[in-house]
């Protein structure tokens, strides 16, 4: 059984485009854990809701977790390997000797859920911790072009930062949808099957799932 | 943190809403973004939301011309003022709680004068979030130092081209990834 944690970007982009069911076919098609942490759960459910406009978006997620979807994640050690990881991703850059604060609890507590558990991959959309897991080097200088002062960087702490991440992978809802597509997700749009997942991915977009334009392209001719 | 550009932004705002200048209010609305992520300091935030609802009131006719916008501005200006001077004597929770009484006044009023049901502090601490993203900071950080919801501010990047500049990994190969994850049962 493969094992993924999800960060709350992705489980948000799901629930605002009303694909939330392709995580249910997933699961029933698949056999494949989905976890999400403390801090995300509160995130995406707790915190939104009792707020009209984004309650009925906490619901469809709390449905998740009631009907056993997504598991809250527990590891024994997660709050101290949290720190770690926050300590570490907001100390990797600096700008005018200042450490740029990038990452936050729950995305942390995701990246620190790995140590503990044996987890596959890493669901998320927002762009900073993935790219921080993939390329950082990369990332650095994608990041500098917004500062008008020299971004450096902390060599040793990347040593360490790319140490506790070598083995995460992530997955964005795109991909994720994409698999569900290719297993039948969409069968039900018949002759209309090819738009309904090229635009389905592009809703994803609009809600907030990194994905490049190009990239949307490239699904659209797979 | 830096003392020294606080009180030099919240100068800056001061003058800006007293001039009713529209170009620097929309340039300090700016800059802050950057000054709260490398500082870790969220006044800078509320000196943007200021700045941005200030001009965007100022853009647009039917809310500049208010009867109640000069009475608007001039609590918020001198809400701002009283920051500064809290700022210079040391009084820092009196600094936020200022400014902050200046983002309430302007929210305010463009609720109930406006014709959104979103204020424009909202849209403002979005547009924020969304530059501190740009420059670095996850959703959750940006979402964090801004008091920004993440619902409104994912959609928000959706509609920008921020994510064809950060690319990691061929779509192949995440997608021949994201394949291996789901055997058959």
């Amino acid at each position: 059984m493969k094992t993924i944690i999800f960060d709350s970007s992705t489980l948000i982009s799901f629930s605002e485009t009303c694909l939330i069911n392709a995580l249910y076919f997933l699961k029933e098609n698949a056999s494949v854990k989905f976890l999400a942490t403390p801090a995300v759960q509160r995130e995406v459910v707790a915190t939104p809701m009792g707020i009209r406009r984004f309650e009925f978006s906490a619901l469809r997620i709390k449905k998740l977790f009631d009907d056993h979807v997504v598991e809250a994640l527990t590891t024994p050690n997660l709050k101290a390997q949290t720190q770690k990881v926050l300590s570490l991703s907001n100390n990797l850059f600096f700008v005018h000797g200042h450490p740029l604060p990038l990452v936050q609890l729950g995305e942390a507590e995701c990246v620190a859920a790995f140590e503990g558990a044996s987890i596959n991959a890493m669901a998320v959309d927002e762009k900073t911790v993935r790219s921080l897991i993939e390329a950082p080097e990369k990332f650095s200088e994608q990041v500098a072009s917004e500062y008008s002062a020299r971004v450096e960087i902390d060599l040793e702490k990347l040593a360490e930062w790319k140490a506790i991440t070598r083995d995460i992978k992530s997955v964005r809802s795109a991909e994720l949808l994409s698999v569900a597509a290719q297993n039948g997700f969409f069968s039900d749009y018949g002759n209309a099957k090819g738009e309904a997942i090229a635009s389905a991915l592009y809703s994803l977009r609009n809600s907030g799932c990194a994905i490049s334009s190009l990239e949307l392209l490239e699904y659209e001719r797979m | 943190m830096e003392e020294g550009l606080l009180l030099r932004s919240l100068n800056k705002l001061s003058e800006a809403l007293q001039k009713n200048n529209g170009g620097e209010l929309k340039a300090i609305g700016r800059e802050m973004g950057e000054h709260a992520l490398v500082d870790g300091e969220t006044a800078f935030v509320e000196i943007g939301v200021v700045a941005y609802s200030a001009n965007k009131i100022l853009d647009k006719k039917h809310l500049s011309s208010s009867s109640d916008w000069q009475h608007v501005r001039e609590r918020a200006s001198t809400r701002v003022q009283a920051s500064l001077a809290a700022l210079r004597n040391g009084r820092r929770e009196e600094m936020f709680s200022s400014i902050s009484s200046a983002v309430s006044e302007l929210d305010h009023f463009s609720l109930s004068e406006g014709r959104f049901q979103t204020s424009l502090a909202l849209k403002a601490r979005v547009k924020i979030a969304t530059d501190i993203y740009a420059h670095g900071a996850s959703l959750g950080k940006a979402c964090e130092l801004t008091g920004a919801p993440k619902q409104e501010v994912l959609p928000y990047l959706g509609a920008t081209k921020l994510s064809d500049k950060f690319v990691s990994l061929p779509l192949a190969d995440r997608f021949s990834f994201a394949k291996t994850l789901f055997g058959e049962k």
